[in-house]
């Protein structure tokens, strides 16, 4: 019977030198737990991970989960078999028969010394077997319509497979510590969230809402989108926090056109403090340089200020628009982002929002309110969902 | 996960949206699908029994719509009957349809929908109190080719009660051959309908919104109209629509129907007496001179409009909800598209008309309307001290 599985490279984890280790583990981990629904087994060989002893119905569902997990380079459907060239020569003629065209052979030896030949030897030897048992296959080397990759591991087992595909690459979630994600309804932040998992960073996210003033569909909205990036992320805490009495006293009491300059010092207040208190390292959101007023480089300064002692991330600092576009609409969350529900920030929205805010100014404005009293009230609207990868 | 509401004073003022379901409906449906659950199309006795069933419970609708003239067919719900009429009746290209400016999305979307065949769709313009414009309509009657015109009955926004028989003697006055549907779902069962005295050819009616399950509605045609189906297959209800029956629906709506019909005067006056003393008590509060109160007072009092200038009607909704009050916009302010169309046309300020909620009451539910003016008042004056819309 033929021994199905799946093959899995992994990327820069071969860069880390002595925390290899730490590394492997972790992707291992978030496999295994990625995968935690099917009935199956996921191995460490050298070099690679084998998924093995699944459900071939579970097959495809298995391949688009491992898309999405970080640190997985490329991955592939392969036969696995004993490391000899009989069988080899057996198993490739069986995969290649059904199939009309050009075709060319790869080996790959990770091992080299169970069989004899080297890797051009066992290519050439396996292409003649096949164009022996196949009528309706010639060699092309150059520009072949089908490959067959001949993978010779170092546990005396080789795979034999035709296609690769590809993972988001990066590094496993978990092996750069844990961020907190400032997380609205838009459609950057989604995608900075997705960028920081990518690079190994395990998520939390924080939502600010206005309701009453925002509806339950903008929340809704914020879960739904949390959900969409979770199959990378894995498992993610969203923090729900409220900044309607907030809004409602910088509009009552301060000048208009500081109301998002003071909301988003509030935001990266509570953000700070939301890191401190749940072990945070760094705060993570999706601003992109010049994109609206609250993100000219005086907005960003003037915010950042409130921030003592935690590290900001702003994955798509250099991004336009359509970058990130193309990057919401590939990892799903685009469709969600564009609906039409307000966030917190628009309910109160000024017409003359103030672009290019002075320190000084804006500490007058936050002084005409009870800026810390606001905050801690916020602070006690929390509310925690979390929200489980599918 | 949704914000919490307590459940200790809930209100519930949304019942033009959907109402719940009277609980002897379940009773009836436990037994029926005990003992008939066969499909009503089969041959062996046991089925035919069940087809009785099904035309019985058409029979009792038909009987409370006073539509002896005409067949009653189910549909799965008004949506699919309104779009069944601007799909089925036939039309040509070049000839008109028109609809009134007052009518529900499922009429407006299906009947734009025909302006890809050539069939030019126009408009029948509102009065300020939302009734039909009938020198407009004379006047749209006369200038154009029409085949086909839809007015609702009762409309869903304002509640504003359209006389359907007036209207339908006149446009059978310009071309008799003119076919008239009427959407009647805000009618049936909360005013009384009598097709024959109406003098409509199609009429539009729903289960759920008059304490049936949801999944389905019907639509009622005139001996002698034709209108093609929409959903062809099996050829059931006559062949007029294709589909294994929901016998289930169509007896908790056939029991639904009676018991609403048979009460419908006292049902009338309670609900009456609800909007009374809900316009009595708000005009006499606080906020009594900024609401504007959009639905008059010989419209149905199932539903009424309200408009405060100035604060958005979706806040003051999210505001009621965390008390408990349960109602419905008359505008999505949060969508791009702000506005509705049928405020608008009555010639609402757009202010007024992003300050626009709508009440919908249910005979079967009890209010407390001192506490719901009470929250009212103190969400509006909330609102007005710290947010208004900006213009």
């Amino acid at each position: 019977m033929m021994r199905k599985v799946i093959l899995i490279r992994f990327g820069e984890i071969f860069l880390k030198g002595k925390n290899r280790g730490f590394f492997e583990k972790t992707l291992i981990n978030n496999i295994e737990e990625n995968l935690s629904k099917f009935n199956l087994q996921v191995e460490k060989i050298p070099g690679r991970y084998i998924v093995q002893n699944y459900d071939e119905s579970d097959e495809y569902e298995i391949a688009e989960k491992l898309k999405k997990i970080p640190g997985i380079f490329s991955f592939s459907i392969a036969y696995a078999i004993p490391t000899n060239l009989e069988e080899i020569e057996s198993m490739s003629v069986q995969v290649m028969q059904d199939l009309k065209g050009s075709f060319k052979v790869v080996t790959n030896r990770a091992d080299k010394h169970t069989l004899s030949l080297n890797s051009m030897e066992i290519s050439a030897k396996v292409g003649g077997e096949i164009l022996k048992n196949c009528k309706n296959l010639v060699v092309d080397v150059k520009n072949p319509q089908y490959t067959l990759n001949i993978d010779i591991r170092e546990n005396k087992e080789t795979y034999i497979y035709q296609s690769l595909i590809y993972g988001v690459g990066g590094m496993p979630v978990g092996t750069s510590g844990s961020g907190l994600l400032l997380l609205s309804g838009g459609i950057d932040s989604p995608v900075a969230g997705f960028m920081m998992a990518k690079r190994g960073v395990k998520v939390s996210a924080v939502h600010f809402h206005s309701f009453p003033y925002t509806s339950n569909f903008a929340r809704e909205k914020v879960e739904k989108l949390a959900k969409i990036i979770s199959d990378y992320t894995g498992n993610l805490t969203i923090y729900m926090i409220s900044v309607a009495k907030l809004q409602e006293q910088i509009h009552a009491h301060c000048n208009d056109s500081y109301m998002i300059t003071l909301l988003r010092r509030a935001m990266f207040t509570i953000a700070e403090k939301l890191c401190k208190k749940y072990g945070k390292k760094m705060i993570i959101t999706g601003e992109s340089l010049g994109q609206v007023a609250s993100q000219t480089i005086e907005s960003m300064s003037v915010v950042s200020d409130v921030v003592k002692s935690t590290v900001i991330l702003r994955p798509l600092i250099a991004f336009d628009k359509c970058e990130t576009i193309d990057i919401a609409k590939k990892i799903g969350t685009f469709e969600t982002s564009i609906e039409p529900f307000e966030d917190c920030c628009t309910v109160f929205l000024p017409e003359n929002p103030i672009v290019r805010p002075e320190l000084e100014k804006v500490l007058k404005e936050e002084s005409k309110i009870d800026f810390n009293e606001l905050i801690k009230e916020s602070l006690e609207s929390i509310e925690i969902v979390e929200i489980k990868h599918s | 996960m949704l914000h919490n509401v307590s459940m200790k004073n809930l209100y519930y003022l949304d019942n033009a949206a959907t109402t719940k379901v009277f609980d002897e409906v379940f009773d009836i449906l436990k037994e029926s699908n005990t003992n008939g659950y066969y499909n009503p199309s089969a041959s062996y006795k046991q089925a035919i029994q069940v087809k009785e069933v099904l035309n019985n419970s058409r029979e009792t609708i038909s009987k409370h719509l006073g539509g002896s003239g005409g067949k009653l067919y189910f549909t799965s719900s008004a949506t699919e009957s309104n779009n069944t009429v601007f799909s089925g009746v036939h039309l040509r290209a070049g000839q008109t349809v028109l609809i009134s400016a007052g009518e529900h999305p499922s009429v407006y979307e299906s009947a734009n929908n025909l302006t890809k065949k050539g069939i030019v769709i126009k408009q029948i313009p509102l009065t300020s109190f939302g009734d039909i414009d009938e020198d407009s309509l004379l006047k749209l009657l006369e200038e154009n080719n029409v085949a086909l015109v839809s007015i609702i009955h009762v409309s869903n926004e304002t509640g504003r009660i359209n006389d359907i028989k007036k209207l339908c003697k006149l446009v059978k006055s310009v071309n008799p051959k003119i076919i008239l549907h009427s959407d009647g779902v805000q009618a049936f069962g909360k005013i009384k309908v009598n097709l024959n005295e109406l003098g409509v050819d199609l009429y539009t009616i729903s289960a759920h919104k008059i304490y049936a399950l949801r999944g389905i509605g019907a639509l009622w045609i005139k001996n002698g109209v034709v209108v093609d189906p929409l959903l062809l297959g099996g050829g059931q209800e006559n062949g007029f629509r294709s589909s294994t029956e929901n016998v289930l629906g169509a007896i908790s709506f056939a029991y639904s129907a009676s018991r609403v019909c048979e009460n419908i005067e006292n049902n009338y006056n309670i609900v009456k007496s609800y909007k009374n003393e809900f316009v009595e008590k708000l005009k006499n509060s606080k906020i009594g001179s900024l609401v504007e109160i959009n639905s008059l007072n010989d419209n149905s009092p199932y539903i009424v409009s309200l408009s405060f200038d100035n604060i958005k009607g979706e806040v003051l909704m999210n505001f009621l909800e965390s008390d408990g009050i349960l109602i419905s916009t008359g505008s999505a302010c949060s969508s791009k598209k702000a506005g509705n169309r049928i405020l608008t046309a009555m010639g609402l300020s757009l202010t007024k008309v992003i300050g626009s909620v709508r009440i919908s009451f249910s005979p079967y539910l009890d209010y407390d309307f001192d506490y719901i003016v009470s929250c009212f008042e103190k969400n509006v004056l909330h609102l007005y001290e710290n947010v208004k819309v900006k213009k």
